[in-house]
């Protein structure tokens, strides 16, 4: 025993070279080459017929070596997109790896855009269940619902880079800036899903043509699709989704105008907050439930066409303009997910995390149905210009 | 003579005759051994001076001795070996020595050997001399502030040196002899009162029950000094500069200096003091902070960076910023080699190109390096045989393991990197991981003489951490960071 | 020799490597949004062993509990006893293994052999424990602040993306439901009574028992952190459904647009971390054997233990669904059978028989 015990102390270092090189030469399982890879960005994924997904691919790919070796950067970057169909997302996807000699790789998929069929079709919440359970995606994978083909959205190249998903990035940033519409990762999907008493909402992605000589078509990111559990139920506007984000209390900047003293005036907002609370909670037991929304709005004038030069008592009046034209939106964009019984803003969250038994026993199972599209609601608005900006009025002529 | 002694083989006898015999029987076929006869002085008494004519300084010897024997003292009785070290003799370094080994080891090593008739003592005179280099500037370890003196080949100038940083009668040196054929001269140094008497002991036991035949440089003895400790890292530091000797020796350090050999050896060595630099103490501590946590980085990316690399390019692939992603595929593109195989090449011919330019003469380095650097380099990425990627790698960790001070520290990386590359070229992260887990459980367990090799970062104080991570102005860090650790 | 303060981070970090795996998944899924109490609740229990492995600590002083055993159960008693708490030291060890090889398959290398990876664990493992307790000790406190680094590195990159409203109402399924969710993470908590082995190699004075208590606290307070943040970012039925929680968290963080895709960063410190604990476990075992069977050379027996755990772990856990549901419904109890009850009994033959202990072990 002692003997054995100083073989192993004398030789430690041959011990385990030895060994360690007896395991490893046998081969390396995991390795594989980087130019040995197709590295999707964008995913497409549509519905042909109810039992027939289309899956189109695009790739990140490389600047071509012959052009670089003359010595240019870079070298223009063709896409190149692939597509595969089959009966589930599963298939198509198997189906993808077949006809491309490279392996899929899906680590640095940026955005996937589902086109209007397939969400509303169940294959969708199927998918969820696929792409959540391999390893290989991640929760930062961005959504976006556009109401033709999705694979259409693939082949448009965007102005000034040759990246789609780059692009697509950038445009659902300024979007989400101006909260036309917003921007939504797996993980704020899958939040948004799982939360009791609110639904997901994912931003829209329209093309539009050009009506001028050059017959190009454009991509924009406006509006969003609302969604009841995995199924799309129907389109919010522009003007909605901005609601439905002030109501969230999502960050953002966008900008409102309104006529004011002869002119127009523009402001931006600085922070919006907003506070749900129910307002009566002893009669939180009927049917009609009464919420009472408090926003504060904080804000810098942006533009001013009057000729007034503004001042001190005048901005309570441009106070209340803000919210004059901030409570129709909110009004319209309840009014519209009442209309698609879903409730995206998440009243129904409110209503649990005050009354969690409550809500549990009576209104889970019905609250899009049934109480959500028949709840009271009073809007308070607090509107407050912190800055008019550098100038007091517009340049004009002197008197 | 006490006749009641046995006859010893060794001992000097009254008659010169036969000491001469004794002596030239020692030196067969020793033909730089010169014999040169005097009479002293006016009486009839005959002297004999035994020296190698090449060690020993002619003009010296013919001041201090020949002229005075040849004088001789007043009267004309034949004096003693004592007499003529009293009275005559008007050297410095004297002594009487009465062993055959002992007179032929000090011819051996450059003193001249009087003997004279009716005595049977013989004096021993240093009058050595030879031709060597005179203190220069240090050419390994540079720095821009403090001396720039190195040491050279003669001990006793280099023992000199340091007397001269630290005047103090606790600096103590001991003289010492090793080897069993080179009898090379060596010195321990240490500051008394400072020193641990437990590694002071050790180094003695270690060396003392070391059996070399020869030693010729400070080098050989590390292996003997270090006790079968099996490990990469220096566990000694050694260093060329006495400045650096001087402010070791006041950390408690004990130090060996070797006859013919420039570098001085420091024990106990910790990992933190290779990567100290003399400048750190001289120029301003805000910078030289920074400065010594770079050194802590190059450290880190010397072992690690091209693992990192073929863990990234080979496996995953997930883990490269998406914005990298293009280049890298476009650069991979065409290449034949896997990339563990291409890195393990890359840092080879590295290694290669070092070692070339190291042994060439300067010039010529100088066009190797520079052949290497445009060849390997962007021919080869050119051609397509390596990636420019691979290229970067290679350069930065070369780089990288150049801003180490301290040799050893970088010679351990140097070669650590190569089986951390293999692992991770194997498992990828995985082997990464467990490369560094059994570098850094290794290196946490070394001990240097009985001192933890990591103190100051493993077993850590704040106190400790003013001179090992950082550099805090002087009169915070009046301590020596090791000292305070339990030795068992 | 081992400092309090290395043997403090060693406790934060053997409780903390492996209890993210599963605490926050389990904690959620019994208690809802109030899981970040739960900690706490799992803490106490790991106070109880402290507690009872100081009083021993106090009695038998330069003793182990194996060397102490004999004074409370008798020597065949202990003998027995002692080699059941070899097996389950070497059951810890064990599972260890596993949960790194799991985790490395799941997140680096999923097409490997899992024996491969296993293989390469157990070498680590034999290697440290060669490299002795003490090089363990200090590796930790090397790599110690690494721990908060993560945390707050986490905290840094994700709390944008924290959902307040997730935490409302306050403890969904009320105190009940934050007791289920502490009760299996209580395991973890009581992996403290691998202490009644390593306070004797302490240097120690008798007031260090605040330390320890509260490296506890700190412990709980990390978990919690992280179950704050896994509830906040990923909401409470997702962190329920998901296997590695954790793992899940580390690659949502993003820093700007450059570094992303940072997972790697929070995994390697992770991985050494669960190393830390096999050894230190495999290391407890060794010193068990040794001193249960009078063995005085005792470290080449770390080869059979740490090779038979290689096989026993893919014997008994061949898939990763298996070994979840093990430690999720059968590993606590088991665990707690030994980190818990037999101490509280040792407790109690201690309180009846003390009079003639204590004669025993003046003698």
């Amino acid at each position: 025993m002692i003997k054995y015990s100083v073989i192993f102390h004398k030789n430690i270092f041959n011990w385990l070279l030895v060994i360690v090189l007896m395991v490893l030469i046998t081969g390396c399982w995991d390795y594989h080459e980087l130019d040995k890879e197709a590295v999707i960005s964008v995913f497409g994924y549509d519905l042909i017929s109810p039992y027939h997904v289309k899956v189109s691919a695009y790739l990140e790919t490389t600047p071509k070596a012959n052009s670089s070796s003359n010595g240019n950067e870079g070298g223009m970057k063709k896409p190149e997109i692939i597509r595969a169909d089959g009966p589930t997302i599963y298939e198509a996807i198997k189906n993808m790896s077949v006809y491309t000699p490279n392996e899929l790789t899906f680590h640095h998929h940026v955005i996937s855009i589902l086109s209007e069929k397939f969400v509303s079709s169940p294959h969708f919440g199927d998918g969820l269940d696929r792409i959540t359970r391999v390893g290989a995606t991640r929760r930062r994978g961005l959504f976006a619902v556009t109401s033709g083909q999705s694979s259409d959205v693939l082949e448009i190249k965007l102005p000034l880079t040759d990246d789609l998903s780059e692009g697509l990035l950038n445009l659902m940033e300024a979007a989400k800036e101006q909260q036309y519409s917003t921007q939504v990762d797996l993980n704020d999907f899958l939040y948004d899903l799982t939360l009791i008493g609110k639904e997901p909402i994912i931003p829209r992605i329209l093309i539009t043509q050009s009506k001028s000589t050059s017959f190009q078509k454009r991509i924009k990111v406006y509006g969003s699709g609302a969604f009841r559990g995995t199924r799309f139920v129907g389109w919010l506007s522009g003007n909605e989704t901005r609601g439905v984000l002030w109501l969230r209390g999502k960050s953002g900047h966008p900008i409102l105008r309104f006529p004011w003293e002869g002119g127009e005036i523009m402001v931006q907002a600085e922070s919006i907050q907003t506070k749900i609370a129910l307002s009566q909670t002893s009669r939180a037991s009927k049917e009609q439930i009464p919420f009472l929304i408090k926003m504060k709005w904080q804000g810098k004038i942006v533009m001013y066409t009057g000729h007034r030069s503004l001042k001190v008592q005048d901005i309570p009046s441009i106070e209340q303009g803000v919210e004059n034209s901030m409570r129709p939106v909110i009004q319209q964009s309840i009014r519209r997910a009442q209309a698609l019984h879903t409730d995206v803003i998440g009243f129904g969250n409110t209503f649990y995390s005050s009354q969690p038994s409550v809500y549990r026993q009576k209104y889970l199972s019905q609250w899009n149905d049934r109480y959500f599209p028949q709840i009271q609601y009073i809007v308070q608005i607090k509107a407050k210009i912190l800055n008019i900006g550098m100038t007091s009025h517009a340049p004009e002529e002197r008197d | 003579m006490k006749k009641n002694t046995p006859y010893d083989h060794d001992q000097l006898v009254t008659h010169l005759q036969i000491n001469e015999l004794l002596i030239k029987n020692k030196f067969v076929h020793c033909d730089d051994v010169s014999y040169r006869w005097v009479q002293i002085g006016q009486s009839q008494q005959q002297g004999m001076l035994v020296f190698i004519s090449n060690l020993v300084k002619k003009d010296l010897l013919d001041a201090t001795i020949l002229r005075e024997l040849l004088s001789g003292m007043q009267g004309d009785e034949p004096c003693t070996i004592a007499q003529l070290q009293k009275r005559l003799i008007s050297a410095s370094d004297v002594r009487v020595a009465s062993k055959i080994t002992e007179v032929a080891t000090d011819i051996l090593s450059g003193r001249a050997v009087l003997f004279v008739d009716h005595d049977q003592h013989a004096l021993s005179i240093d009058v050595l001399g030879w031709e060597h280099r005179g203190v220069e500037k240090s050419e390994n370890e540079v720095s821009i502030r403090g001396s720039q003196q190195a040491f050279t080949e003669n001990l006793m100038n280099n023992v000199a040196l340091v007397r001269r940083f630290i005047r103090d009668t606790r600096l103590k040196v001991e003289n010492n002899i090793i080897g069993e054929v080179t009898k090379t001269p060596y010195v321990i140094l240490y500051m008394a009162g400072i020193v641990d008497e437990n590694i002071l002991q050790q180094v003695k036991i270690n060396l003392k029950s070391s059996k070399m035949d020869g030693v010729f440089d400070s080098g050989l003895l590390v292996e003997k000094l270090r006790n079968a400790v099996k490990t990469p890292f220096p566990i000694i530091n050694r260093t060329e500069r006495p400045d650096r000797v001087a402010s070791l020796l006041l950390e408690g350090r004990v130090i060996i200096l070797v006859d013919n050999s420039p570098v001085a050896l420091s024990m106990p060595a910790l990992l933190v003091e290779f990567l100290q630099a003399p400048e750190d103490y001289y120029e301003n501590f805000w910078l030289q902070s920074g400065i010594r946590l770079l050194r802590y980085l190059s450290l880190a990316m010397s072992l690690t960076v091209p693992s990192l690399y073929v863990a990234l390019v080979g496996y995953h692939h997930e883990l490269i910023p998406a914005s990298m992603m293009p280049s890298l595929m476009s650069q991979r593109e065409g290449i034949p080699l896997p990339t563990m195989v291409e890195v393990l090449i890359m840092e080879i011919v590295f290694e290669i190109l070092r070692e070339a330019g190291l042994r060439l003469p300067r010039p010529i380095g100088q066009a190797v390096s520079i052949v290497g650097a445009l060849v390997i380099g962007q021919a080869a990425v050119q051609a397509k045989l390596v990636m420019a990627t691979t290229v970067i790698v290679v350069a930065t960790t070369g780089i990288t393991s150049f801003t180490l001070s301290g040799v050893g520290i970088a010679s351990a990386t140097r070669f650590l990197r190569f089986p951390l590359l293999l692992i991770t070229g194997f498992l990828g992260l995985f082997g990464f991981t467990i490369g560094i887990f059994m570098i850094m459980i290794h290196l946490v367990s070394l001990r240097s003489f009985g001192v933890i090799y990591t103190g100051a970062l493993a077993p850590r104080t704040w106190r400790d951490l003013k001179d090992s991570l950082f550099r805090t102005p002087h009169q915070n860090r009046a301590h020596v960071p090791w000292r305070n650790q339990n030795m068992d | 020799m081992i400092s309090v303060k290395q043997l403090n981070y060693l406790t934060v970090i053997v409780i903390f490597s492996t209890g993210i795996l599963y605490l926050p998944s389990i904690a959620i899924s019994q208690a809802g949004n109030g899981g970040w109490i739960s900690p706490f609740m799992s803490m106490s229990v790991g106070m109880i062993v402290l507690f009872i492995v100081f009083f021993f600590y106090h009695r038998f002083a330069p003793k182990t509990l194996t060397e102490y055993l004999p004074l409370l159960v008798g020597k065949w008693g202990a003998k027995i006893l002692g080699l059941l708490y070899v097996f389950f030291f070497w059951t810890v060890g064990l599972k260890v293994i596993r949960e790194i090889t799991g985790i490395v398959r799941i997140t680096l290398l999923p097409n490997t052999p899992l024996i491969v990876i296993c293989f390469m664990i157990a070498l680590t493992v034999i290697y440290g424990v060669y490299c002795g307790i003490e090089a363990l000790a200090r590796l930790v406190e090397l790599l110690a602040l690494i721990l908060p680094a993560m945390i707050i590195a986490l905290m840094a990159g994700l709390m944008g993306f924290i959902h307040w409203d997730a935490f409302l109402p306050l403890m969904e399924f009320g105190w009940q439901g934050v007791i289920r969710g502490a009760f299996m993470p209580s395991s973890w908590f009581g992996e403290v009574i691998v202490l009644a082995y390593l306070l004797p190699i302490v240097t120690m004075n008798k007031s260090s028992l605040p330390r320890f208590l509260l490296s506890l606290v700190v412990t709980a307070f990390l978990l919690s952190s992280l179950v704050i943040l896994i509830i906040g970012v990923l909401g409470v039925s997702e962190a329920a459904r998901i296997q590695l929680t954790v793992y899940e968290l580390m690659r949502y963080v993003q820093f700007g647009a450059f570094l992303q895709h940072i997972d790697a960063l929070f995994l390697l410190p992770w991985l050494m971390f669960m190393f830390l604990k096999a050894l230190l476990f495999f290391h407890v075992t060794v010193i068990g054997f040794s001193q249960s069977m009078g063995l005085v050379h005792s470290q080449f027996t770390i080869i059979p233990f740490v090779l038979l755990s290689m096989v026993f772990s893919h014997w008994i856990f061949p898939d990763e669904f298996t070994l979840n549901q093990f430690l999720k419904i059968i590993w606590p109890n088991y665990a707690l059978f030994f980190e818990l009850v037999i101490p509280i009994v040792l407790l109690l033959l201690y309180w009846t028989r003390r009079h003639k202990i204590q004669s025993m072990s003046l003698t």
